[in-house]
């Protein structure tokens, strides 16, 4: 069953959003992401662009400054939740890691 | 040496990989893209190197537009920040490379490409693949009823069949690009929640299989109208297409250069379109109304003319499978004889006809024959055209005529014939006519004794000759 939008965040748009805390040039989260994930994740232009469009439209994410081409965003309330649901469900998943094989198994 | 080459873009809209591969090949082979806003993908000879391509969609974008939007450029500039240089553009897609040995791809996000494609899919590719099956849909219809109603028409003309033929392979292409998209979409919007990116396939072999018949029936079209005038025709018919795309691209080019704001170069390009393609379609039809309607004209099979009455009429000298004079014993001057018809892969139509002509002396005395072959070659479509030529004829169900007065084809003994089934049309009032429908095994003959009532001698003879066509 597809996802409905935004209902479960991909882990880009997880980090996406998550670098929107406070407020950033759409461009700068290339650079942002993989130093945040010690290089584990990245986010390619062509995502990174369409994901920005798109969280500004379901306002996820609001424009705070336009300089020419250059754009920066902030987390809005409503990105904020999304952000926050998505984690809960993520320590909800290693909850039930931990249950089932317990914490001396973590590295 | 050139140094720009053009290249046909075979693939469809959404086979992004296949079209990246296509990119990467021409760039190792020394080929750089330029432009690629037709189907003719434009490129420039660069040294053979080793570079990646990759494309994504930008949904906003429209041919229209004059120049590229500021968001459009924000999104090059976002690619150019991880090493990726736009090549070229088609509306939508957007299309770069890199030099990076191992660059960090366009797309990372599987659910973010695939929507993104599929909100770029419905303005443009799904819309014009849609009008195209919905309009091939319609003309299914049309000619189903027509075929249903007159099969002869159809499948007797090499012009209507090429014609039959080119919207099933028009309606094949379109329904197989809708449907490979379609099954593509589902699959990949499937698996991209689980991290991963369906490749598309398209349906290359349908394109390659319609197009070949496409181009097989027209070649065979043009053979059946080598020697005829309607190659002229058929001619006038490619200009025009050929003028009308010229025109819509000069006229949507030129707005664009002129920076025109996308909607109204929409409108005008659109509306230019439907002006030229009725302002063509006039100027054929002027032709072809004059060609009909120049009473002056000889016709091309014409053997000669002749002045009678204050008129020109045209004589005929055909070599008809059946004259009057195999059958009586009259001689054949005075006679034109006219032998007229077409013929597709599937039926074939052909009337005779033998005249007296006005000039004869003895004009009175002379006897009128006329009748049509209509040659089934596939055995499917016998009883239709069978059907349609009793039918016809049949005037019980004609409110127009009063009862007493219809006429009607009566089965006759097939023994005289020689054939399978004879019919005679027949009058309620007057009684049976001179004119009858004999059914072989492969054709259908349709003969009418003009003013004269043939004896068995004579249907012997005319059933030995027209049985043997």
């Amino acid at each position: 069953m597809p996802r409905e939008k935004f209902r479960t965040l991909t882990e880009q748009m997880f980090y996406v959003l998550l670098c929107l805390k406070n407020e950033c040039y759409g461009m700068d989260i290339l650079d942002r992401i993989p130093a945040m994930t010690n290089g584990r994740v990245g986010v390619g232009s062509g995502t990174l662009y369409n994901l920005l469009e798109q969280f500004v439209e379901a306002e996820m994410i609001r424009e705070t400054k336009v300089e020419g081409r250059r754009r920066s965003y902030i987390l809005t309330d409503k990105g904020r939740d999304m952000v926050s649901k998505e984690f809960q469900r993520i320590r909800a998943q290693a909850a039930d890691y931990i249950a089932v094989f317990g914490e001396e198994d973590l590295t | 040496m050139k140094d720009i080459k053009r290249k046909f873009n075979r693939h469809s809209f959404f086979n992004f990989p296949a079209i990246e591969q296509d990119l990467e090949q021409m760039a190792s082979k020394g080929w750089m893209l330029t432009k690629a806003d037709s189907n003719i993908w434009q490129y420039k000879r660069i040294e053979p190197q080793k570079l990646h391509f990759s494309i994504t969609f930008f949904s906003k974008a429209s041919a229209f537009d004059p120049e590229p939007s500021e968001s459009q450029k924000a999104m090059w500039e976002y690619c150019e920040r991880t090493g990726w240089k736009l090549a070229a553009q088609t509306a939508q897609m957007q299309i770069f490379y890199n030099e990076q040995e191992s660059p960090m791809p366009l797309e990372t996000d599987p659910v973010v490409q695939v929507e993104n494609i599929h909100r770029t899919a419905k303005k443009s590719f799904l819309l014009q693949w849609g009008a195209i099956f919905l309009i091939s849909l319609l003309w299914f219809g049309l000619i189903i009823m027509r075929i249903l109603n007159s099969p002869i028409s159809v499948f007797s003309s090499s012009a209507n069949t090429f014609t039959v033929i080119c919207w099933i392979a028009i309606a094949a292409m379109s329904t197989s690009e809708l449907s490979a998209y379609f099954l593509w979409y589902r699959k990949a919007r499937k698996a991209a929640e689980n991290g991963y990116l369906v490749l598309p396939k398209e349906p290359l072999i349908v394109q390659y299989i319609a197009l070949v018949i496409v181009l097989v029936a027209f070649l065979l079209y043009t053979m059946t109208i080598l020697t005829n005038y309607a190659l002229r025709y058929v001619l006038l018919a490619i200009g025009q297409v050929a003028i009308v795309f010229a025109t819509v691209r000069f006229v949507m080019v030129t707005l664009k250069r002129r920076k025109v704001a996308a909607k109204v170069n929409m409108v005008l390009t659109i509306a230019t379109s439907f002006v030229i393609s009725f302002a063509l379609m006039g100027v054929i039809t002027h032709i072809i109304l004059s060609d009909s309607f120049d009473w002056t004209a000889i016709s091309e099979d014409a053997a000669g003319t002749y002045e009678h009455d204050g008129r020109t009429w045209e004589f005929y000298d055909h070599d008809l499978p059946l004259r009057v004079e195999d059958m009586v014993d009259t001689p054949s001057d005075g006679y034109s004889y006219r032998w007229t018809g077409d013929e597709s892969l599937f039926l074939g139509q052909y009337t005779g006809r033998q005249r007296g002509r006005y000039d004869a002396e003895n004009y009175e005395e002379l006897l009128d024959l006329e009748y049509t072959v209509t040659y089934v070659k596939v055995p499917a479509l016998y009883e239709m055209c069978k059907q349609e030529l009793i039918e016809k004829m049949d005037e019980t169900h004609d409110e127009r005529i009063p009862v007493g007065h219809k006429q009607i084809y009566e089965p006759q003994d097939a023994t005289p014939w020689n054939a399978n089934e004879v019919y005679q049309l027949c009058v309620q009032d007057t009684g049976p006519m001179s004119w009858y429908l004999v059914c072989y095994d492969d054709h259908i003959v349709e003969i009418i004794f003009f003013g004269w009532d043939p004896t068995t001698e004579q249907i012997s003879v005319a059933a030995e000759k027209l049985g043997a066509l």
